[in-house]
This record gives structure tokens, C-alpha cells and sequence, in this order.
């Protein structure tokens, strides 16, 4: 019996003394989401009297790979007559700095937006939909090894150390908008791809500036020219980029229909003869816009 | 037995350790006061007046008004109308007023009154043995429908933005708005306005009388009850106003002569517009309408010779 509890006990130390950490260095550029937020409990809570305050707290977190908190990234509540609910700024609040995940930090900033309002008396019951929008300029990073054969067609028989085929980039790349897939076309002299590009965060993409994050709130409107672009800020082969190569590009962006778009691009400066592995970068840059609804009902308190 | 009170003891303790293990989770509901088809009805009380008196003898009847409506009536007129040449009331008037609080959220059921009239037959004469009398109860008011309804005001006309928290659609409203004269149906239109940045939202009222009376001109519902003729004009018409959010709505026409059968519609706009910053939004629409009411009841007394 005595041994027992001695044995128990000494594997109870044991435990505790070997709780070493790991250090976080495993991939990190996986996930589909960028800012994530959720209206924090009872705030605003589903039914409140008419003249009393109206407080509602947003939890967010980035939830991807790119900081959040850039000039001209802000979140709006709106869906409501401002003429009973007063007090909110149509302009938005500023969204505070997140950082994104990396390599050395497996969870990214987290923090709280808040809003006051002052609710007018009413006679009869209000029932409103807040919905919150967040808008915010996101970064996607892609990057995945390639086969680049200048000489693909030789007759010649050699040892090869790799066979030109396509690359899937499957679970995302800490983003809402992910590179899916790089179809590798190998001819002598030249490697063609043909990259997919897909909206998968579940919100609206439009072009990347200071011009359009402004017209992404409840007040703004963006155009049909503006909605569903994401700019191809670059693509790379072993550091050199390609990116003048790319085509078709409509100002330096790429068009999705139905959350999805492609891009052609050319490397045509292989070093040597033999085929040999390198990385591909995909660089996409654009604006996001996420929203939340929270059903609110105001009684009248008369 | 010490088990017993032991056993409760725990009990109590264990309930007063766990909240919300006795506690009720529903929260309270308000009670719908702003629904139905009715204004102020009358009712015989039961029994009264008799089916049968003999002539040269008194009788009661009772009659219950019953506002049924939301609207408070402080200046609601009743009269009578029978064959004097068999009945009379003594000591009172064919005619009187009448106040009766409607429904709100602390008396939902409504007020009631009750009004005595002492009635005493006439003699037959000798070519009659008996004799039916037919007497007519009228209640007539000023009544108001009050419809807060509840719209989509969306200033995206072209339909660009996703994500909306509304989509302007045709509502119905069957069950009334605790009066006889019903808002049915409102239909909302957002509209492009002629300034840029700004939207013109038409609402597409459709009214409708679903109580059991006749619908007068407000002004002229103490001439409804007098007896007088008031003329086919008068009948059928209604004071149309709306406002939405803050700002009073145009409608066309102010005052409209209800259609005898079917809906009758009327539209209302904002001529200056919503600006379109303000995105898509839920805004009250309160739809107010003015008229005067009569409800009435009747019934028949057998006078009998003795």
C-alpha cells in the first residue's frame, strides 16, 4: 500500500516537472479567416428600455497573418434610425493595432471596440438589427516550392531532381483571401503559372487604399469597379519577381467572379539547364469587410 | 419524522446553492395591447330588456359599452331610437355621453361602462293584443387608429452594398391595430430622389373598415347620432397623416373617402428625401387615421296586453 502511494506520488512530481514548452515554429500561414469579432455578452444586451444607454462592446481578434489597426481601418454600427438611437459616429471607431500570428506567436492581438448610444423615449416597441461592419486593408502571403525545368522537353536522358506539376495551397494562408492553387506549365526556356485566387473569409474583398476603406462603411459605396479586386502586390521565384510578367490585371488588381480569379504569370529567367525546386511567393494585397448582426428590441418605457 | 425535516432542510439548501434551480427563466411579456378590429362595442347585458312586457309597465334595460379599441373616447355620444308611441324613458334623455378608457399595457382588457335605461310601456289600445318594438342602441365616437409599424428604409436604390440588415418589403397586418378602421398592408418603396445623395421612400398604404360599424367623418359623429340625415359625403371618410422616424410623411389624399368594398389606398412620401449615408435601416412608421364611428345594436321587446 505504501508503495502504491510512493509510485502515485512520485509520478504526480514527475508531471509537473516536465511540462517543458515547445517552441511555436510550426507552419503558421494556415487558416481562412482575418479579423474575427463578436459582440461581447449582453452588450448590447437583446432588450433594453427606451432612454436608457445603449453600450456595444465588439470583441475582436486577428485571427490571420497580417496586422490589423492601419490608418483608415475602423468599425461602423448602423442599421438603426438615428433618430432613436443617437450618439454613434457614422464615421466609425479607429480599430486598435492586432498584430497577426507568426512564426513565434501562435495567437494573434486581441482587443474590444465600444460604443455609447443614448436611446430616445418611444410609445411604441423598437425592434432593431445592429449590424456591425468592420473594414480593414489585409495582406495574404503564399508560398510554396515549384519545379522550374528550363529544358523540360530534352531528349536527352537525365536525372532530374523534380517533375513540373501543380502546387495546391490547401487550408488557407492565415487570410481571408487565399492563393488555392498554382498550375505550373513548364516549356524551354520559360515556366508559365496559372494562379487561383478565392475569397474564403466569408466577407466582401474590394481594391486595396486609402480611397475605397473609406467608402467601405454603411455611408460609403463602393462601386461595381471597386467590389471584388484584390491587388497582386507581387509574385516571386526564388526572390526574383514576376510580377510585370502577370496577366490580365485590371490597375495592378486581379478580378474575382463568384469569390474566385486567376492570374497568369511568366518566369523566364531559369538558372542552368537542370530542373531544380524553388519557392513561389504570392503577394495579394486588398481591403475586407466583415459583418455582424445582433437583433436589439427597445421598449417604450412610458 | 427527523428524517423528513433533515431531507428538507437539504433540499432548501440545495435550491438556495444552485441559482435559478426554482427560478423561472422566461422573461416577462408585455401584453399585445396594439391588436384587434374593434372600437367601442355595445352589448345587452343578458336578460335585458325582457322579450316580453305587459303594456303600462315598467322595464330595465342595461346596456355594457366596452372599449375594445386602444383609443380613449371622452366625448362619445349614445342615443336610442324606438317607437314612442309604445315605449317612453322616464325621467332620463334618448341621448347622453359617454366616456370609456381604451386598451393600454395597464388595463388591457379595456374600460367598461355601464349604462340603466328605465323603460315603461305605453298602452296597446284595444285593436292590438300584442305588439313588437324594435329599440336600437348607437354608439357613436371619435376614434383613431394609431399603426406603429415598423419599415425598411434601404437608400441603396441601385442594390450595390451586400450585407443589409433590411430588404423594403410588402407587410400585412391582419389582425388589426386595436381599432375598427385597420391599417392592411403597407408597401415601401425607396425611390431615387432628385438630389444626388439622397433617397425618396414611398410607402403604399392600404386601409381598411374590418370593425361591425359605419365609418364617418370625425367632425361629424355627433350628427350620427342625433338622427339627422348626414348625406353620402359624409360617410366612409378618413384623416390620413404618417410620420416616419421624426419628419411628418405627405400623404395624397389628407382625406380619404373609404372604398365600400375592397382596400383603399393611399400614398406617402418624404419629398425631401433620405440622405444616403445613412445606409439601410429599421424606422418606425406610424400611420395615424381620423374618423368618426358609430357601433350599433338591436334589439325587439313583446308587449303583451295584461
Amino acid at each position: 500500500m505504501l508503495g502504491m502511494i510512493l509510485i502515485l506520488a512520485l509520478a504526480g512530481c514527475t508531471a509537473t516537472t516536465q511540462t517543458k514548452e515547445q517552441v511555436f515554429t510550426q507552419q503558421f500561414r494556415t487558416g481562412t479567416e482575418g479579423l474575427y469579432m463578436r459582440f461581447a455578452q449582453n452588450l448590447p444586451p437583446t432588450r433594453l428600455f427606451s432612454g436608457e444607454e445603449l453600450a456595444v462592446v465588439l470583441e475582436i481578434e486577428n485571427r490571420g497573418t497580417a496586422p490589423i489597426g492601419g490608418p483608415g481601418d475602423r468599425i461602423y454600427l448602423s442599421g438603426f434610425d438615428p433618430s432613436i438611437i443617437s450618439g454613434i459616429s457614422p464615421v466609425g471607431e479607429q480599430i486598435p493595432l492586432l498584430e497577426g500570428r507568426s512564426q513565434f506567436v501562435n495567437q494573434g492581438g486581441f482587443d474590444t471596440v465600444s460604443f455609447k448610444a443614448i436611446t430616445r423615449i418611444l410609445t411604441d416597441r423598437y425592434p432593431v438589427r445592429i449590424l456591425a461592419t468592420a473594414c480593414y486593408t489585409y495582406e495574404t502571403v503564399a508560398s510554396s516550392n515549384v519545379c522550374i525545368d528550363p529544358d523540360p522537353y530534352v531528349a536527352a536522358i537525365r536525372q532530374r531532381v523534380c517533375v513540373p506539376a501543380n502546387v495546391g495551397f490547401g487550408g488557407g494562408q492565415g487570410a481571408p483571401v487565399s492563393v488555392t492553387l498554382a498550375e505550373v506549365d513548364a516549356s524551354p526556356g520559360k515556366t508559365r503559372f496559372k494562379i487561383h485566387v478565392q475569397n474564403v473569409g466569408g466577407g466582401e474583398v474590394f481594391r486595396s487604399g486609402g480611397n475605397t476603406l473609406n467608402k467601405c462603411g454603411p455611408g460609403g459605396e463602393l462601386g461595381f469597379d471597386e467590389v471584388d479586386y484584390v491587388e497582386l502586390a507581387d509574385v516571386s521565384v526564388s526572390g526574383t519577381s514576376i510580377r510585370g510578367s502577370c496577366r490580365p490585371l485590371d490597375q495592378g488588381h486581379i478580378r474575382l467572379t463568384n469569390g474566385q480569379g486567376l492570374v497568369y504569370c511568366e518566369f523566364d529567367r531559369p538558372r542552368g539547364e537542370a530542373a531544380y525546386v524553388s519557392p513561389l511567393t504570392v503577394v495579394l494585397r486588398y481591403g475586407y469587410r466583415n459583418s455582424l448582426l445582433r437583433d436589439v428590441e427597445i421598449l417604450p418605457s412610458t | 419524522m427527523k428524517k423528513t425535516i433533515a431531507l428538507l432542510v437539504l433540499l432548501v439548501l440545495v435550491s438556495g446553492c444552485q441559482t435559478g434551480l426554482f427560478q423561472r427563466k422566461d422573461t416577462m411579456q408585455l401584453p399585445e395591447v396594439n391588436i384587434g378590429t374593434q372600437g367601442v362595442e355595445p352589448l345587452f347585458i343578458q336578460g335585458t330588456p325582457p322579450r316580453e312586457v305587459f303594456e303600462g309597465s315598467a322595464f330595465t334595460m342595461m346596456v355594457n359599452l366596452a372599449n375594445l379599441g386602444t383609443r380613449d373616447v371622452d366625448d362619445g355620444i349614445y342615443s336610442l331610437s324606438y317607437e314612442q308611441q309604445y315605449l317612453y324613458i322616464a325621467g332620463q334623455k334618448n341621448q347622453g355621453r359617454f366616456v370609456v378608457r381604451g386598451k393600454s399595457i395597464f388595463n388591457p382588457q379595456g374600460e367598461e361602462r355601464l349604462l340603466n335605461f328605465a323603460f315603461t310601456t305605453k298602452s296597446l289600445g284595444p285593436q292590438l293584443q300584442g305588439y313588437p318594438v324594435t329599440i336600437t342602441f348607437n354608439a357613436c365616437y371619435p376614434y383613431v387608429t394609431n399603426a406603429p409599424l415598423i419599415v425598411c428604409i434601404d437608400t441603396d436604390v441601385t442594390g450595390k452594398k451586400p450585407g443589409k440588415v433590411c430588404t423594403p418589403q410588402p407587410q400585412t397586418f391582419p389582425r388589426g391595430q386595436g381599432a375598427p378602421v385597420a391599417v392592411m398592408s403597407v408597401e415601401t418603396k425607396i425611390l431615387p430622389h432628385e438630389m444626388p445623395n439622397r433617397a425618396r421612400p414611398e410607402f403604399v398604404i392600404t386601409i381598411k373598415n374590418l370593425g361591425s360599424g359605419q365609418v364617418m367623418a370625425s367632425q361629424l359623429y355627433r350628427e350620427a347620432c342625433s338622427g339627422r340625415p348626414l348625406g353620402e359625403d359624409a360617410w366612409n371618410v378618413v384623416g390620413v397623416s404618417a410620420t416616419l422616424s421624426d419628419s411628418v410623411l405627405t400623404c395624397a389624399p389628407e382625406t380619404i373617402k373609404m372604398k365600400q368594398q375592397g382596400d383603399t389606398r393611399i400614398v406617402c412620401t418624404q419629398p425631401e428625401g433620405i440622405e444616403t449615408r445613412l445606409g439601410t435601416y429599421t424606422a418606425p412608421l406610424t400611420v395615424t387615421l381620423d374618423y368618426g364611428y358609430i357601433s350599433s345594436i338591436t334589439t325587439q321587446v313583446n308587449i303583451v296586453k295584461q
